[in-house]
């Protein structure tokens, strides 16, 4: 059923980038990647993809200058979005909040929280 | 009325009780010891025969000496000849320590007060004799208490009601910077930062409603008007009626233990991220495998384990690289210090942490040269220069090295883009990384640990590259 489904998965740490994949692969999920924030608006135009798992630290823009620029090309909020952190502090929570972030997950998680997070997000 | 044979001239005629000021005698607060020109004892009081133990008749017509310890008695007549030469109303002793001794043996510090007694008999001596036994030990107590208070190194002050200061000791001079003498008649106020006075004030009503304050974490300028966080104790002062007069306020200085917990704090946030992410990869990993182990491809799990492989010694790198931060900043770390000819070290951090694919290595290092290092931590710092210029620069890392009077300089460059400018002025400090490293697995802990061992060596690492590439110098002693 999530076969038809793709997801965007943002993050700088290769492996991490490889770990997240493979569980939403693993649960159906045709998966495209992006390493940079610059990467990800570039797959995200090119795909359309159901969701994008985004990691907050990245190199060169950040996740939310990737939100905000994804907003701007009119994927966000219609896409949902899943924050990575690495700590879900009161100010980030908050701030995730309030621009509608539809999760937000902090590092380290299980795979079957995300995958549970992501089955929530799309229907 | 003379009496021949008793002990001595006016002893009868002014024996207490028979004279009309006998009365006004027994009711003075001290002890009241009449002296003949001989120095013997014509009359006392009730309060002489009670501080000094013995009855009236024991006392009347012995040489006055009787009542003072042994040690001084000699010197005593003869000071008693001199004050005969010139009797007049005076303490006695002025600026000494005078000693009374009871009939027990007990010595007991005394103030005496002495005046001439004219008489039909010629001029007597009164002496009023007070035990000051209590107020020394007061005294003494209060020296004790004020030398207590000035080795403290806590600032120990008195403020009245109205927070003007009145007591201000060594360590308040050395915390605030104002001595004594500007201090004390100056406001609490002085003290206290704009944005605190209104907590100054609260301070004062609290003091004036008898109120403790302990431990109260505030700021305080100091004369010179920097800012020092402190740890105020407020305690009421009161009079022997009980009304409050003011506060004493102890102050600690906690500026430096504070500096040192957001440090810690912050490196341990620090310490705490850089682990998330290996454990991140290492926790999903484990989940996956053990989930899904039948379902995935030969291709996936041979990339998982090496993956795990990876996350897993970079895990254990980073804490490697901590202890070893901490044994050094705690002196813990023992270096064997030898001779090590540069070129074979530099091959050995090469053979342990080989250009990957892409990138090369060239060498440059006369053979001979030779550095007063410990081989093992000199090697550690090679590899982790290596390691960076791998992992954040250009494909053609050099490594060289030359020498000039005594000191030997060993290089590495990379013609990468540089380590970014906002990152130079803490690029040595722990967890001081750039955006760009982040994504490159750093720990932020390698120059940290590279800088302790260089000077740990007595040498120094300084970072001049620029847009065209990163160059790290390090100058030891030639060996």
């Amino acid at each position: 059923m999530t076969a038809d489904l793709t997801v965007l998965v943002v993050d700088d740490e290769v492996d991490l980038l490889f770990t997240i994949s493979l569980s939403l692969e693993l649960a159906g999920y045709r998966v495209v990647k992006a390493a940079s924030g610059e990467e990800a608006l570039d797959v995200a135009a090119a795909e359309a993809p159901d969701a994008i798992v985004l990691d907050l630290r990245l190199p060169g823009i950040d996740g939310w200058e990737v939100i905000r620029r994804l907003g701007d090309k009119g994927l966000f909020p219609r896409t949902p979005v899943v924050l990575l952190s690495a700590q879900v502090d009161a100010a980030t929570a908050a701030r995730a909040v309030d621009l509608g972030v539809h999760a937000h997950l902090a590092k380290p998680f299980s795979a079957s929280e995300l995958t549970g997070v992501l089955a929530q997000l799309i229907r | 009325m003379k009496e021949p044979a008793g002990p001595g001239p006016g002893v009868h005629r002014l024996g207490a009780g028979s004279a009309p000021f006998g009365a006004f005698l027994e009711a003075a607060p001290d002890a009241v010891v009449i002296i003949n020109r001989d120095g013997r004892i014509a009359l006392i009081n009730a309060q002489t025969e009670r501080m000094f133990g013995f009855s009236r008749d024991e006392l009347l017509g012995q040489p006055v000496e009787c009542l003072l310890p042994d040690r001084f008695r000699a010197a005593h007549t003869a000071h008693r000849a001199d004050y005969g030469s010139d009797p007049r109303t005076r303490p006695m002793g002025a600026g000494l320590e005078l000693y009374g001794r009871r009939k027990s043996g007990e010595e007991f510090p005394v103030d005496i007060s002495l005046s001439p007694l004219p008489t039909d008999d010629g001029v007597l001596l009164t002496a009023a004799i007070r035990d000051i036994t209590d107020r020394k030990r007061a005294e003494e107590t209060r020296a004790l208490l004020a030398n207590i208070v000035e080795a403290s190194d806590d600032a120990i002050t008195a403020q009245t009601v109205d927070g003007v200061i009145i007591s201000w000791n060594r360590g308040a001079e050395r915390m605030y910077g104002f001595t004594a003498e500007e201090a004390i008649g100056q406001s609490v106020h002085v003290l206290a930062p704009d944005d605190r006075k209104a907590e100054t004030d609260e301070l004062l009503a609290a003091i004036a409603a008898g109120e403790r304050v302990e431990q109260l974490e505030t700021v305080r300028l100091r004369k010179d008007g920097t800012a020092r966080d402190v740890s105020l104790t407020l305690s009421p002062t009161r009079d022997s009626a009980g009304r409050v007069t003011g506060a004493s306020v102890i102050a600690r200085d906690v500026t430096e233990r504070k500096r040192l917990e957001t440090a810690r704090d912050q490196f341990i946030a620090n310490a705490a991220h850089e682990l998330r992410t290996p454990l991140a990869t290492l926790a999903g990993l484990g989940e996956i495998l053990s989930e899904h182990l039948h379902q995935m491809t030969p291709e996936q799990l041979s990339q998982s384990l090496a993956a795990l492989r990876r996350q897993g010694e970079r895990a254990s790198a980073l804490v490697a690289s901590l202890l070893d931060l901490s044994q050094l900043d705690g002196g813990r770390v023992r270096f064997a210090f030898e001779s090590v000819g540069v070129a074979g070290a530099v091959r050995r951090s090469l053979d342990s942490a080989p250009p990957p694919a892409g990138t090369t290595a060239a060498v440059d290092v006369p053979d001979g040269l030779a550095v007063r290092v410990d081989a093992v931590r000199f090697e550690q710092v090679l590899t982790n220069l290596l390691t960076n210029a791998y992992r954040y620069g250009g494909p053609d890392v050099r490594i060289s090295a030359s020498a000039d009077h005594g000191v030997v300089e060993v290089t590495v460059t990379d013609n990468g883009s540089g380590v970014p400018p906002e990152l130079l002025p803490r690029l040595f400090e722990v967890f001081a990384r750039g955006s760009n490293a982040e994504s490159q697995g750093g720990s932020g802990i390698g120059l940290a640990l590279c800088r302790r061992l260089v000077e740990a060596f007595g040498g120094e690492i300084r970072y001049d590259g620029g847009p065209a590439g990163a160059r790290f110098t390090m100058r030891l002693q030639s060996a």
